[in-house]
């Protein structure tokens, strides 16, 4: 494997941490969700890792113009498999249905993938819509988001899980805030107090739905 | 989720609260951030349940503790936090109260921000709407700008060109990007471009300049550096401390070219008002002032225009006939008449003219007014009155002109048997003097006769290129031996003075007339009478003076150092029968002679004199270049023959009288007094006489009448015509005929013996007798 235990950089903060943090960015207005979305795939492709991006708000246009000022070849990462980009719902929705089984492993599946193509690591973004509360297995979605946690413990992806406070109600972003460790709080990353861990709250019954 | 909890404080705990309070800010509304808070605080020590209520609930339970949320100006109600575990819970409640009123804060904020926002909002609204207002009222203003037929220029304080309509466009000959940055002084003349950078300066820097907000009239410079006058409107302001000038130009060569063609025709209607002949003069109808006059009234009246236009009606008429003017102007205002014919005026100087007044009544400037036109008719009843005193003239030549023939008859036997008399009487002797007298009463007679009838036009005169320098010395020779010593007699005869054309007896008669004039002045006092004759050369403003052509002029003046002429009698000396000489020495028709042949001449007769310092007459008769007649010496043995002359006179004596008087001269002469008998004696034997003489008036046969029927039976017959007067026969009608001359009666004999001798000469030279 040619993925190193080098700090990486998230693009949005000029932190730097290890490669398989798993981040909560709970976004208010579409230019900080867009300006974090792209900052953190562009930082990731800068410095040879495979990045992955699942989202509703940005499209191809938006990613060739903006990668492109920066040198940067949409087709060519798309290409070469640098860059994986797809629509949230095609992603987490598949069959009509959300399935953090086969999420997960997709995840594990991308990231043996990266480290069998040698990139240096591999970083994932996505944001969460809100009608995962209203499709089969919404209902698991912490629980997910937990068991991400403990995925990242031996597939150390870098993710950045993206929700929008102004689809989700408060308590729901308490309850996501519990299952991820670290935070963006006003564009910096801090390690969530409230984070509880996997294998405490995988016990709990806000892990079951 | 329940924990143990130390009752110490946690650092986990404040730092969630920490977290949850930079959350909060991300939540998008209160029911978000209480379901939030209430989800996050339920995880504190001791809690066993966390609600937020809106309004203030009553009658809680022991364990549950109120939290409000709130600013000082803002409740946004409270959370209720059941405590199981007080202990616990304790340390945690003034980080809650802080937590809480944290909250409220940005709840408060959110409000004032949403209300900011939506101010924002509903001001971008009417931003908007103020902008589609702005946007409207430009593209109005604009199609304003452009639609407008007057330039607009809008510029910089530097004079620099920003904006111009289509109009300034056209106007100065641009397109509009090349107009744009142009600078304005460009677009005027050189000569004002000191004065325009001037104006610009003071603009800038004082602020003020004495062309903003007035109307100026200058020249503009088109493209192609063609100029025009123009109307410019300036004005200033100011954007964000930046100042503008914007100019209206309007062209205004249209207006020029008609205000130059309005004075134009003003000038032209002026030199028409004051180059008439005719015054003019406007008055007000109301009051009647006169508002206005022309040149030519200014001489008619002697006022100046000034003068004038402080007069009225009643200034320039006499007083007696103003009731009349002012009849006559109402009428002509209300178009009754057109011509008020012959009214009085009166000038500055008192004197009075008469004038026909042509008025027009008319409006100008919303006053009602009479245009009168003066026409000066003074010369024009003066002419009147020489007509009806030409016509009594002529009526008196025809008198004149029948009482002539019998008083010529009459004298004709007084003259010519004195004549015989004197012929036979002793010259010493008491009779020959007596009859001598008679002769001369028979002369003056004569004299008198030819003048009445010269002066009416009457008397038949032979005009022909004649020297007059010997009649002059004739008669001033007859005149020194006839007047007193007590007058001298001075001449200067300018013997290069080319001749005239005239009758010698009509001109000794008015050198005459005119020295015994000059002596009847100087008779008491004695003086000098001074003959002078020159040529002169009149030019043309000279001979226009005295109404002559310009040319060569024979000038003769007499003149006298008499009593002189008063100056209210001079203008009447050249009228017939007007004499201020006493009874018997002047008939009154000696100067009206004088003047009569010289304007027969076609010269003229002038006077000038001052009462006690004399007289001068000069009169004016044109000179030719013929050779004169001989009118030479007087012969003293009259010419005689010894022809045979048939002599024919109705009246007894006098065919007697020529009977004698012809045979003295050593005629044989046969005389008759019936024509028609004479008519029949002359058939019987026509070539028994070599001449035939004749009376003019005869009854049955007219002498003219006896010539006609004579020259029909022997045409060589030499006739002449005697007659005391005749309206139907002269002597060129005489001589139509065939009749060889006419003389007039009474006929002396010396008359007599030339024509007869120049009659029979002419005759035999011609070969036939």
């Amino acid at each position: 494997m040619t993925l190193n235990n080098s700090t990486i950089s998230l693009g949005f903060t000029e932190q730097q941490f290890p490669a398989g943090v798993h981040v909560c960015q709970i976004i208010s207005d579409d230019d900080e969700r867009q300006e974090s979305l792209l900052k953190f795939l562009l930082t990731g492709l800068k410095a040879g890792e495979r990045a992955c991006c699942f989202s509703e708000q940005v499209n191809e246009t938006i990613l060739k113009e903006f990668l492109g000022n920066y040198g940067i070849s949409f087709n060519d990462v798309i290409d070469s498999g640098a860059f994986i980009f797809s629509r949230t719902r095609d992603i987490y929705f598949q069959d009509n249905r959300f399935d953090p089984d086969k999420m997960l492993a997709m995840l594990k599946n991308y990231h043996e993938e990266s480290e069998a193509q040698g990139f240096s690591a591999a970083r994932v973004i996505g944001e969460m819509l809100p009608e995962v509360q209203n499709v089969p297995g919404g209902n698991r979605l912490l629980e997910y988001e937990s068991r991400v946690s403990l995925l990242l413990e031996k597939h150390p992806i870098t993710a950045v899980c993206q929700y929008d406070a102004r689809q989700f109600n408060g308590s729901t972003i308490m309850d996501i805030l519990k299952v991820h460790p670290w935070m963006v709080v006003r564009g910096s990353v801090v390690n969530n107090p409230f984070y509880i861990t996997p294998e405490v709250f995988l016990s709990t019954e806000d892990a079951k739905g | 989720m329940k924990q143990n909890r130390s009752p110490d404080l946690s650092p986990e705990i404040l730092g969630q609260l920490l977290l949850m309070q930079a959350i909060i800010c991300s939540l998008p509304d209160e029911s978000s951030i209480f379901s939030f808070t209430c989800r996050g605080l339920t995880d504190l020590p001791g809690v066993e349940q966390v609600r937020y209520s809106r309004n203030k609930e009553e009658g809680l339970a022991a364990s549950v503790t109120r939290f409000p949320i709130r600013t000082n100006d803002a409740n946004f109600g409270e959370l209720l936090i059941t405590v199981s575990e007080p202990v616990a819970f304790t340390p945690y409640i003034e980080y809650l109260k802080n937590f809480c009123f944290m909250v409220a804060i940005i709840l408060d904020e959110r409000i004032k921000k949403n209300r900011y926002e939506e101010l924002c909002t509903k001001l971008d609204q009417l931003v908007r709407e103020r902008t589609a207002s702005l946007t409207k009222s430009e593209k109005k203003f604009r199609s304003i700008f452009d639609a407008s037929s007057d330039a607009i220029i809008i510029a910089d304080k530097n004079g620099s060109v920003l904006e111009v309509n289509e109009a300034a466009e056209i106007m100065f000959g641009y397109q509009h990007t090349k107009m744009m940055h142009v600078n304005l002084a460009s677009l005027m003349p050189e000569r004002y471009r000191t004065d325009h950078l001037h104006g610009i300066e003071n603009a800038t820097s004082k602020g003020k300049t004495n062309y903003l907000n007035h109307v100026l009239e200058f020249h503009g410079l088109t493209k192609e550096g063609k100029e025009f006058p123009l109307e410019l409107n300036v004005a200033t302001w100011f954007v964000d401390e930046k100042q503008f000038f914007s100019g209206i130009i309007r062209d205004i060569s249209s207006r020029k070219k008609a205000e130059a063609e309005l004075r134009d025709s003003e000038e032209k209607l002026n030199i028409i008002f004051n180059s008439t002949n005719d015054g003019i003069l406007v008055a007000d109808a109301e009051n009647r002032k006169f508002v206005a006059g022309n040149k030519t009234i200014c001489e008619m009246l002697g006022y100046t225009l000034e003068e004038i236009t402080q007069l009225g009606v009643d200034e320039i008429h006499p007083a007696e006939s103003l009731t009349e003017v002012h009849h006559q102007f109402a009428r002509q205002m209300r178009k009754e008449i057109e011509v008020y014919h012959e009214a009085p005026v009166l000038k500055k100087d008192r004197s009075i003219f008469f004038a026909d007044i042509s008025a027009t009544p008319t409006e100008i400037g919303g006053k009602k007014c009479l245009i009168g036109l003066f026409r000066d008719v003074t010369a024009r009843k003066e002419m009147e009155e020489k007509v009806r005193q030409s016509q009594k003239m002529e009526a008196i030549g025809t008198l004149a002109g029948g009482i002539a023939h019998d008083f010529n008859n009459i004298l004709s036997a007084v003259i010519g048997y004195s004549e015989l008399v004197l012929a036979k009487a002793d010259s010493n002797g008491e009779i020959y003097h007596y009859v001598e007298q008679v002769l001369q009463a028979g002369y003056r007679a004569k004299a008198l006769v030819q003048q009445i009838l010269t002066f009416s036009r009457k008397s038949s005169t032979e005009i022909l290129p004649l020297k007059i320098q010997p009649i002059v010395k004739e008669v001033l020779k007859l005149l020194r031996s006839t007047l007193p010593t007590t007058i001298e007699i001075r001449q200067e005869i300018d013997e290069k003075c080319a001749p005239i054309n005239a009758d010698a007896s009509q001109i000794h008669q008015i050198i005459m007339n005119l020295c015994t004039n000059a002596f009847h002045a100087m008779e008491e006092t004695g003086g000098t009478l001074s003959v002078i004759l020159k040529e002169v050369n009149l030019s043309t403003n000279e001979s226009g003076a005295f109404n002559l052509q310009p040319g060569y002029y024979a000038k003769l003046d007499i003149q006298d150092t008499g009593t002189g002429i008063k100056e209210d009698v001079i203008n009447h000396i050249f009228d017939p029968y007007f004499t201020t000489k006493q009874q018997g020495k002047g008939t009154g028709l000696g100067l009206a002679v004088v003047y009569g042949i010289i304007e027969n001449y076609g010269g003229k007769i002038v006077c000038s004199s001052r009462f006690g310092a004399g007289t001068i007459f000069s009169a004016f008769i044109k000179t030719v270049e013929a050779t004169p007649k001989s009118k030479d010496e007087v012969q003293t043995i009259l010419p005689s023959g010894k022809e045979k002359i048939l002599f024919i006179d109705d009246e007894e004596a006098l065919a007697l009288l020529g009977e004698k008087t012809l045979e003295s001269l050593g005629y044989s002469v046969f005389s008759m007094t019936k024509s028609l008998q004479a008519l029949e004696t002359f058939r019987a034997a026509p070539y028994q006489y070599d001449l035939v003489i004749t009376d003019q008036t005869m009854p049955h046969l007219p002498g003219s009448e006896l010539a006609k029927e004579m020259l029909k039976i022997r045409p060589d017959i030499p006739i002449i015509v005697c007659t005391g007067y005749s309206s139907i026969m002269n002597e060129k009608q005489a001589n139509s005929i065939g009749i060889k001359a006419f003389l007039m009666k009474p006929v002396s004999k010396e008359v007599f013996a030339k024509e007869i001798r120049r009659v029979l000469d002419r005759t035999f030279s011609h070969g036939t007798k």
